[in-house]
């Protein structure tokens, strides 16, 4: 069933086993596990079908810290959330993600990727990607082959990619409708979290129309926060009646530990050989219906032997397009040789004295007799680094004193960055350039900012991905939810959604966010039944 | 000779392998052999000079010779030679025997070849 909360009566109390707050990947997918229970369910939405201005401009925010996307674009306030426009990359966390890691500050889940697994292949299916295979490994009957790089330094790492990504709220929308012991409220804003009075227990949520003509109640045994990792932690801190600090704040976690995925430009390879060999790494390729786009990465040997955070680098080339059309990229930089176009910072010298070295004087020879051995395939390829970030308490999600048109203080993100992100990236780049040199591929040119050894970044962008802000520990202390996503000290309030995640890894977060939803409707069937 | 004949006279040289030395003279020198490698002898000292400024001690001729250049070196064939240097070099980068000119990853030897070319 799906009602509008702006059509119902004013101070509406609706009683339900479970209120899930937010019809997003991760709302949307517990409201759907947990269809065919006898469990009663309402998903409260801020937003209708459609996108709107006004509701949408609740999520305005300040950026204080590193540049960021406006707050506002970053993520979309309507029925779906943010699936409206996502892009459709999926790939699940990988193993060491989950690790504790000495050299990673506040790292490791309290349970293993393997835990997860179950959740991950029934989640494959609910974003519309192929099946749980992401070992280059499992796709080599398939004739799809990476280079065999050392697992001492680098690895492969795949990608999935949907070409049509699940917008949950098209995708599902008619199986809420029909469900009977779902309910969907829309145009229905949280505007507070409601505790009992030692803060021990939550009651329920208080809800609003954006107008503020309609308010009312939800009243529920267990509460669920699914708003993104934005807003998980700005309607904690808002719902300060009780617990002055906000609501699951005492150990002034709440907010804190934001990460991105870092993007940056982190070099330049030259290919001296003929490089179609790397066109699988710039394309997406299609097997058995499943598009694959690959990566290398620091691997998993290599990272504590290193001391890096988990970096992926993705691969980029106009002229992969031109060898699938049958081009020979060299004959370019041929041309680009004599007419001396290439860039003064060592380019031309290292093109020069690398292929001297590489039998090149025989390609030369050979052109002066008129016979037509073929140039030294040359092709820049531009290297777009991907990045675990660390987890860091200065990076947080804080309230502002502006407020929004309900009368909620608006957020601050503090974005911050630390010399073990940027280190990571180099490190991970320099070792790509051992290994691409080593198996006598070409030669990487880091990016200029990323060569000096301190915390300065530029070409800095992140993914629109936002997680960390109530992060997931045993320990209080460290964390604002347990394994379950239970907030610490609350006994029947729950957070789903990529604020959860205790570190990032590299992978795009929504397949992650849909298997945790999974996890935690089957945990809580168990617990609201019994 | 000015610049632009020498290192037109080295891709001669370069073309022919050192054996076209080898008759000229009994025994070639590291710099003879080192400078056959090149092509573009420009390109070389540049990166040679680069590499110098951040490690001026190294910037010791014979020191040069004895680590990058094999044993015997001036006694190998040319393709062999290539194919020591080469070898060397691929060790360089899995051992991650690496320098970095201007963020380029370089092996050290190769690096160091053109130090040498650099001194002459
Ligand atoms: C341009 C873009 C591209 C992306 N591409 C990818 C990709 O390729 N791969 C990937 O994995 N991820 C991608 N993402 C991220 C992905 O969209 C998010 O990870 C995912 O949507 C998060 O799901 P969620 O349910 O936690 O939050 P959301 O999808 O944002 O849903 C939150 C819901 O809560 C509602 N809500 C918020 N506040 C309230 C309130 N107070 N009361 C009631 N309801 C409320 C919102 O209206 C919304 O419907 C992309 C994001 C963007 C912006």
């Amino acid at each position: 069933m799906i009602n509008d909360f702006r059509e119902m009566t004013n101070e509406t109390v609706i009683e339900t086993d479970i209120c899930i707050v937010g019809a997003g990947a991760a709302g949307i997918s517990i409201a759907k596990y947990l269809n065919g229970s006898n469990i009663s369910i309402c998903l409260v939405e801020s937003g209708g079908f459609e996108f709107e201005e006004e509701t949408q401009s609740l999520y305005q925010g300040k950026n204080v810290g590193l540049k960021y996307f406006p707050l506002d674009t970053a993520r979309l306030r309507y029925f779906g959330g943010t699936t409206n426009h996502w892009t459709g990359w999926c790939a699940p966390l990988d193993k060491i993600d989950f690790e504790p890691r000495d050299w990673v500050p506040y790292s490791g889940w309290p349970f293993t990727q393997k835990d997860l697994e179950s959740y991950y292949i029934q989640a494959q299916k609910w974003c519309n990607v192929g099946p749980y295979r992401y070992q280059p490994s499992d796709w080599e009957a398939d004739n799809f082959k990476l280079l065999a790089l050392l697992p001492e330094k680098i690895s492969n790492k795949l990608w999935q990619f949907s070409p049509a990504p699940t917008r949950f709220g098209i995708a599902y929308r008619a199986e809420l409708e029909q469900a009977t012991h779902i309910q969907v409220l829309l145009h229905a804003n949280v505007v507070e979290v409601v505790s009992n009075q030692s803060a021990q227990v939550v009651e329920g949520v208080k809800i609003t129309t954006l107008d503020m003509t309609k308010t009312g109640t939800v009243r529920a045994k267990v509460v669920i926060l699914a708003c993104g990792g934005l807003e998980n932690p700005r309607l904690l801190l808002v719902s300060n009646r009780v617990q002055t600090t906000g609501l699951g704040n005492q150990n002034d976690n709440v907010g804190r530990f934001f990460m991105e995925h870092p993007v940056v430009n982190s070099g330049e390879l030259i290919t001296l050989k003929d490089s179609r060999f790397l066109a699988n790494y710039g394309n997406i390729t299609i097997r058995n219906g499943t598009h694959l786009k690959p990566a290398v990465s620091i691997s998993e040997i290599a990272q504590p032997k290193y001391q890096t955070l988990n970096v992926a680098v993705m691969m980029y080339s106009d002229s992969f397009k031109e060898q699938m059309e049958g081009y020979l990229a060299a004959q370019k930089v041929f041309r680009a040789l004599k007419s001396g176009k290439f860039a003064d910072n060592l380019r031309h010298d290292v093109i020069h004295a690398i292929t001297d070295l590489d039998n090149f004087a025989e390609g030369l020879y050979y052109r002066f007799r008129g016979t037509n051995k073929p140039f030294p395939h040359d092709t820049s390829i531009s290297l777009t680094s991907l990045s675990e970030q660390t987890p860091n308490p200065n990076s947080r999600v804080l309230l502002d004193t502006e407020k929004d048109k309900l009368g909620l203080p608006r957020i601050k993100l503090d974005w911050q960055l630390t010399a073990l992100d940027k280190r990571s990236i180099r490190i991970t780049n320099q070792l790509i350039g051992e290994e691409f040199g080593r198996m006598e591929l070409g030669r990487l040119q880091l990016a200029e900012w990323l060569q000096p050894e301190d915390d300065h970044f530029e070409t800095l962008t992140g993914g629109y991905h936002h997680m960390g802000t109530t992060r997931m520990s045993e320990d209080p202390k460290q964390g604002v939810v347990d394994k379950n996503c239970r907030v610490h000290g609350l006994a029947n309030l729950y957070i789903a959604g990529s604020s959860v995640f205790a570190t990032s890894g590299n992978s795009n977060p929504t397949l992650t966010i849909v298997a945790l939803a999974m996890r935690l409707a089957e945990h809580l069937k168990k617990q609201v039944v019994s | 000779m000015d610049r632009r004949q020498f290192s037109l006279t080295l891709v001669g040289y370069s073309l022919l392998g050192w054996s076209g030395l080898v008759q000229s003279s009994s025994v070639p020198s590291a710099t003879a052999i080192v400078t056959s490698l090149f092509t573009h002898y420009e390109s070389a000292v540049n990166l040679g000079q680069r590499y110098l400024t951040l490690f001026p001690k190294e910037a010791n001729y014979d020191w040069l010779t004895r680590t990058t250049l094999p044993d015997g070196y001036n006694q190998l064939d040319f393709q062999i030679l290539k194919q020591t240097l080469k070898m060397q070099r691929q060790k360089d980068f899995y051992e991650g025997n690496t320098v970095m000119l201007d963020g380029w990853i370089l092996a050290h030897t190769e690096a160091r070849l053109c130090a040498l070319l650099a001194l002459t």
